[in-house]
């Protein structure tokens, strides 16, 4: 641990007192507070303008409540990339969720089953470019990815969680736990 | 009677591990049997099957190991390359690391095509890796109520960040923080759950570190912790560069610290903290308050 | 809902001569003081505007301050900048009551001061400035440039040697010439 003596330096202090401190120049600061100004105007103008609603045409209304039937469960999937509920005795139930329209088969293959190919398949959900799959996994950590086309496997792009082995392999990471889900990415 | 209850107790004593070998000795059989049917009669499978029963022999779970075996075969690897293996696996098993983790690399490799000579070559690596995430675990003890799992849990974790890119001394470094504060395996697993979370949003390892380092050393609690990674994201979406995210987050680590500290006039720097949000993860919503600045400069 | 904008310029009123004073005796010189300047308190201002603005506020634009120098550092890579005594001289002055010749000695002195300061390499230009003229504790230095406290202690270790050896010599060549 070193002491105050070895690194402060009374020499030191006189000296630098010595100097003059300085001060924001005027110009300088009123540039600034213009450029500010200017930065607050362009994000005000970019909210948008609430129009008023003046009547609302049986077309419009019925356009809004297909696109919610269609957009809600999507965006529900989606975003819930993985969805971990916590069933007794520290397993999850977990979703596994793919992208890819033009894929002919999408496979998972991790630890959790021997990355043996083919085994747990992913369903087209709808007409989307999604494919999804829900698996019921104990507490614990595993290296997965995807099987596509069951000819290359990619480590997952909607998790940021990825891990190299040795051989410079790359697979996602899954960790479950304490009933909170993790691994997925923004 | 004395004589009796010595007798007794011999036969207790020996009796024991003569029932268990007897009980290996027929795993070991089955397992045998199992390579049999696996490879067929393919040659050069004296060497798995000696392999094997040494695996059994230090408790391995047969199932295990013959599951490793037959993925193995799946990929077609040579049955010494097999051997190879499981004798590493045993010799780790021995040490009281689980062979899940080695077995699960090495199979990921199978199925990705990784060539024999490559694998072999990494074989020590992995070992050491293990050993050393071995040695961490050991220094954190299970909490209450918490089984082996915990220990398995936090093992796989340190394991894997290494893989992540977290270096020996980072990993050190955390090990050390949360001893000094009497973490339990599963209080630091946990503090690595956060920094791989961290790590998947992409800040290096040694940042990951610093940050979860002064936090432990802080006090910080495990929910405020748990909040990083959003705040993180929140930062990215409001525009922040990642430097200025990383300061912000390293002067959070201070914040329960420095709510502690009374008012001391310690040069400029420091703000005056009003009081932190106990607790609360990310940062709350709503509009912009100067709250605590300090007071005028030098 | 308060305007992000009105609260800001009172964060700008309280700070803005300290951060000034930080960034022009990291880069010893004022026209490029005054752009990182800018630059910090636009930073700030955008990643400010929905964010907790309470407590560490000054801290952390410090450390916005130190983030916003250290990119102009890895761009510019001009670790020497010449500055001539000529140029200082306007920024420095002596007291009232001094000497023509005082008053150059001083001059000079202040001037060779800045010089020093930015003939350190970063790392240790930065504790030093932080410490010695903003007034710094290691601990405070440390938060704010996210190093840990010994590696801040090593730096202004180091650098109190450098300085001083400098500043020896210094002394002895100005002896020499007044003689």
């Amino acid at each position: 641990m070193k002491r105050k003596k070895d690194y402060d330096d009374r020499d030191l202090r006189r000296a630098f007192s010595s100097l003059t401190r300085m001060e924001a120049p005027e110009r300088t600061v009123r540039e600034l507070s213009e450029r500010l100004e200017r930065e607050q105007e362009g994000l005000e103008r970019r909210k948008p303008a609430a129009a008023p609603l003046l009547r609302i045409r049986r077309e419009v209304l019925f356009a809004v409540f297909a696109t919610l039937l269609f957009a809600v469960p999507l965006t529900y999937l989606v975003t819930k990339r993985f969805a971990a509920e916590k069933a007794p005795s520290r397993t999850y139930v977990v979703r596994f969720i793919y992208e890819d329209e033009n894929a002919r088969s999408v496979h998972l293959v991790g630890d959790f089953n021997s990355w043996r190919s083919s085994e747990i398949i992913l369903e087209r959900v709808g007409d989307s470019k999604l494919w999804s799959a829900e698996l019921t996994l104990e507490e614990g950590l595993y290296k997965y990815g995807f099987l596509v086309n069951e000819t290359y496997i990619v480590s997952d792009p909607l998790s940021g969680l990825k891990v190299k082995d040795s051989f410079g392999n790359e697979s996602s990471l899954m960790v479950l736990a304490d009933g909170k889900r993790r691994g997925g990415s923004s | 009677m004395k004589i009796m209850k010595a007798i007794l107790l011999l036969f207790i004593i020996l009796g024991i591990p003569l029932s268990a070998s007897a009980g290996s000795d027929h795993e070991a059989a089955s397992v045998a049997s199992a390579v049999d049917d696996i490879y067929g009669d393919r040659g050069g499978t004296v060497e798995l099957k000696v392999a094997l029963s040494e695996a059994v022999d230090v408790g391995m779970p047969s199932e295990a190991v013959e599951g490793f075996v037959r993925e193995a075969a799946r990929s077609e690897r040579d049955p010494g390359e097999v051997a190879e293996y499981i004798r590493a696996a045993s010799d780790l098993f021995s040490d009281g690391i689980p062979e899940a983790l080695l077995f699960n690399t090495l199979i990921e490799g199978f199925v990705k095509g990784v060539g024999r000579e490559e694998m072999q070559r990494s074989v020590g690596l992995l070992r050491s890796k293990l050993r050393f995430a071995s040695k961490i675990t050991a220094k954190h003890t299970v909490r209450r109520g918490g089984g082996r799992s915990d220990h398995e849990l936090l093992l796989s974790a340190l394991f894997h960040t290494m893989n992540m890119g977290y270096a020996e001394e980072n990993l050190k470094a955390l090990s050390k923080a949360a001893g000094e504060k009497n973490l339990t395996s599963r209080g630091f697993f946990n503090i690595l759950k956060v920094s791989m979370e961290l790590s998947g949003l992409g800040i290096r390892p040694a940042r990951v570190t610093a940050i979860m380092e002064r936090s432990i050393r802080n006090g910080t609690s495990m929910r405020q912790m748990s909040g990083y990674p959003s705040f993180v994201r929140e930062g990215r979406e409001k525009g922040l560069a990642d430097n200025d995210i990383y300061s912000f987050l390293m002067i959070k680590a201070d914040e329960v610290l420095n709510s502690e500290k009374s008012s001391s006039g310690t040069g400029t720097g420091s703000g005056q903290s009003a009081s932190p949000s106990g607790g609360k993860g990310g940062p709350p919503g709503g509009g912009p308050s100067t709250g605590g600045s300090p007071g005028g400069g030098k | 809902m308060a305007k992000p904008f009105e609260n800001y310029d009172e964060i700008l009123k309280e700070n803005k001569d300290r951060i000034f004073n930080l960034l022009f005796r990291l880069t010893g010189d004022h026209h490029t003081a005054e752009d990182l300047f800018q630059e910090t308190f636009l930073r700030a201002y955008r990643g400010l505007g929905r964010y907790e603005g309470k407590s560490k506020l000054s801290t952390w634009i410090y450390s916005v301050a130190l983030n916003v120098y250290r990119d102009h550092y890895r761009k510019s890579r001009k670790s020497r900048h010449d500055i001539r005594i000529e140029d200082t001289g306007l920024f420095f002055s002596a007291g009232p009551g001094s000497s023509p010749e005082e008053a150059f000695l001083m001059k000079e002195e202040r001037a060779e001061l800045q010089e020093l300061l930015v003939s350190l390499r970063p790392a240790l230009r930065v504790p030093v400035v932080l410490f010695y003229i903003e007034g710094l504790a290691v601990e405070e230095i440390a938060a704010v440039t996210g190093r840990s406290e010994p590696s801040i202690k090593t730096a202004l270790h180091r650098a109190r040697k450098l300085l001083k050896e400098k500043l020896g010599r210094e002394k002895d060549e100005k002896k020499e010439r007044l003689r």
